[in-house]
């Protein structure tokens, strides 16, 4: 499974990085960006952080970081 | 013709008694879209579900222009709150958006994880001096408002030195008093960027009076919804001692109840026009109309939360609109939710038997969310 962040939809809320601070972070413009591709043990958290994000800008979709 | 109701109240209209009482209140009725009139006797569209309100957030086809601003409908009859910005709907966007790619650098989860520390340090400063001065006190004047004004320096960089001459200038520039927060901002920017994040906004290619504008906005923006958002917080748990106890012993609790006081608490709402046609909720708003987004009765929509009049501090998923909603969504949110985290800590251990001394009553102005005057609390 593979986390995606739409770049173009982030409103830069920052609630991603509030639930899932070892996933997700924000560039110098408040953008989301990715630190890990896969949710791994983290996957509970990146659900929450989809659910959270204002802007629906989180997703997960299938296929694996390779 | 349009059934129009005679006076279309929002729920930051009722009065603080209909909003706090959980046997009072009820759950959204009625359509989600419904034709009202305002309370300066203009027609409107009340829109207070809670699909359709985040459906138009993220809507371009309604905005904060309008093409004939003095021939708008207004909402409240207040200069500050029905200003529109301008009539060209591209230029208003454009603003919005340079505004917001302007400050979200300021406002991200990790800048306000940093703060966290120093944060604590104001709420344990302002509880400190709580207890010192000792019961009956006021909450609002005696510990929110001070506590969101340290906060707000904090964010702003004011150097430590200057903090408490500049959260005085901030008391009264709330009272009307406009010259000296001015004077000490249009200082605060000009120093090096470096110092603050004031003077950061400059370096950042904004004109020198824009960014005093901005940083006053800021501090009138939040300051008001903060120091509520405690109130009511604080109302909300005082009515239930188990809870505070749970809520104390376990701070990991913490986040999803905050998210509920956010919710029950609800937020001022949002006056937009329509800039076409658009049908939204099976009803059609025409081009040009007012659109009220009721972000509070979206919060207490049955189709979106299950028995909304409840307090239920374990609530999950909690998608409310407090702070608004897509690119309306509140910049200072991550700040906020921070702040009253550490409030909320502060006060259920620190100060346990912290409760309202006055029946709550001595109800203010409808643009206030019905909020009493003064919250005389003791322990």
């Amino acid at each position: 499974m593979l986390i995606k962040a739409d770049t173009g939809r982030c409103v830069g809320a920052g609630q991603c990085v509030l639930s899932a601070p070892d996933i997700f972070d924000q560039d110098d413009q408040a953008v989301v960006t990715l630190l890990e591709r896969e949710p791994g043990e983290s996957l509970d958290l990146v659900l929450q952080a989809a659910d959270r994000c204002p802007a629906g800008a989180i997703s997960l979709e299938d296929g694996s970081a390779g | 013709m349009t059934t129009t109701e005679e006076r279309g109240l929002m729920s930051s209209d009722l009065p603080f008694e209909l909003r706090m009482c959980p046997h009072l209140r009820r759950a959204r009725q009625g359509p989600a879209v419904r034709r009202v009139r305002t309370p300066t006797g203009d027609d409107a569209w009340l829109v207070s579900g809670h699909a359709e309100i985040r459906e138009l957030l993220n809507d371009g086809r309604i905005g904060r222009s309008h093409p004939a601003p003095e021939e708008r409908a207004r909402y409240a009859g207040n200069p500050t709150y029905d200003q529109v910005m301008g009539a060209d709907h591209g230029a208003a966007d454009a603003m919005h958006a340079g505004l917001r790619a302007a400050l979200k650098p300021h406002f991200t989860t990790r800048r306000m994880l940093e703060l966290r520390p120093a944060l604590a340090a104001l709420v344990e400063a302002r509880v400190d001096a709580l207890l010192a001065q000792g019961p009956p006190a006021d909450l609002r004047e005696d510990f929110a408002g001070p506590l969101v004004r340290q906060v707000f320096a904090e964010m702003l960089g004011v150097p430590a030195a200057d903090r408490d001459r500049c959260a005085e200038l901030m008391r009264l520039g709330a009272a009307g008093d406009l010259g000296g927060l001015y004077v000490f901002l249009t200082e605060l920017a000009a120093a090096p960027p470096e110092s603050s994040m004031v003077a950061r906004l400059g370096e950042a290619g904004l004109a020198a009076d824009q960014v005093v504008q901005i940083a006053m906005l800021l501090q009138f923006a939040g300051f008001g919804a903060t120091v509520k958002q405690i109130e009511y917080g604080f109302l909300l748990l005082a009515q239930d001692r188990s809870r505070r106890e749970l809520l104390a012993a376990d701070p990991e609790l913490l986040p999803l109840a905050v998210e509920e006081l956010l919710r029950l608490a609800g937020s001022l709402s949002l006056p937009r026009y329509a800039r076409e046609d658009l049908t939204i909720g099976g009803v059609v708003i025409g081009a040009g109309d007012l659109v009220l987004l009721d972000l509070t009765q979206g919060n207490y929509d049955s189709d979106a939360f299950a028995e909304p009049t409840e307090f239920s501090p374990e609530r999950s998923p909690n998608r409310h609109l407090t702070f608004g909603h897509g690119v309306w969504t509140c910049l200072g949110a991550p700040l906020a939710r921070q702040v009253l985290r550490l409030v909320f800590a502060a006060l259920l251990t620190r100060v346990p038997t912290l409760r309202p001394l006055t029946p709550v009553g001595n109800v203010s102005g409808p643009l206030s969310g019905g909020l009493p005057e003064t919250l005389l609390v003791t322990w």
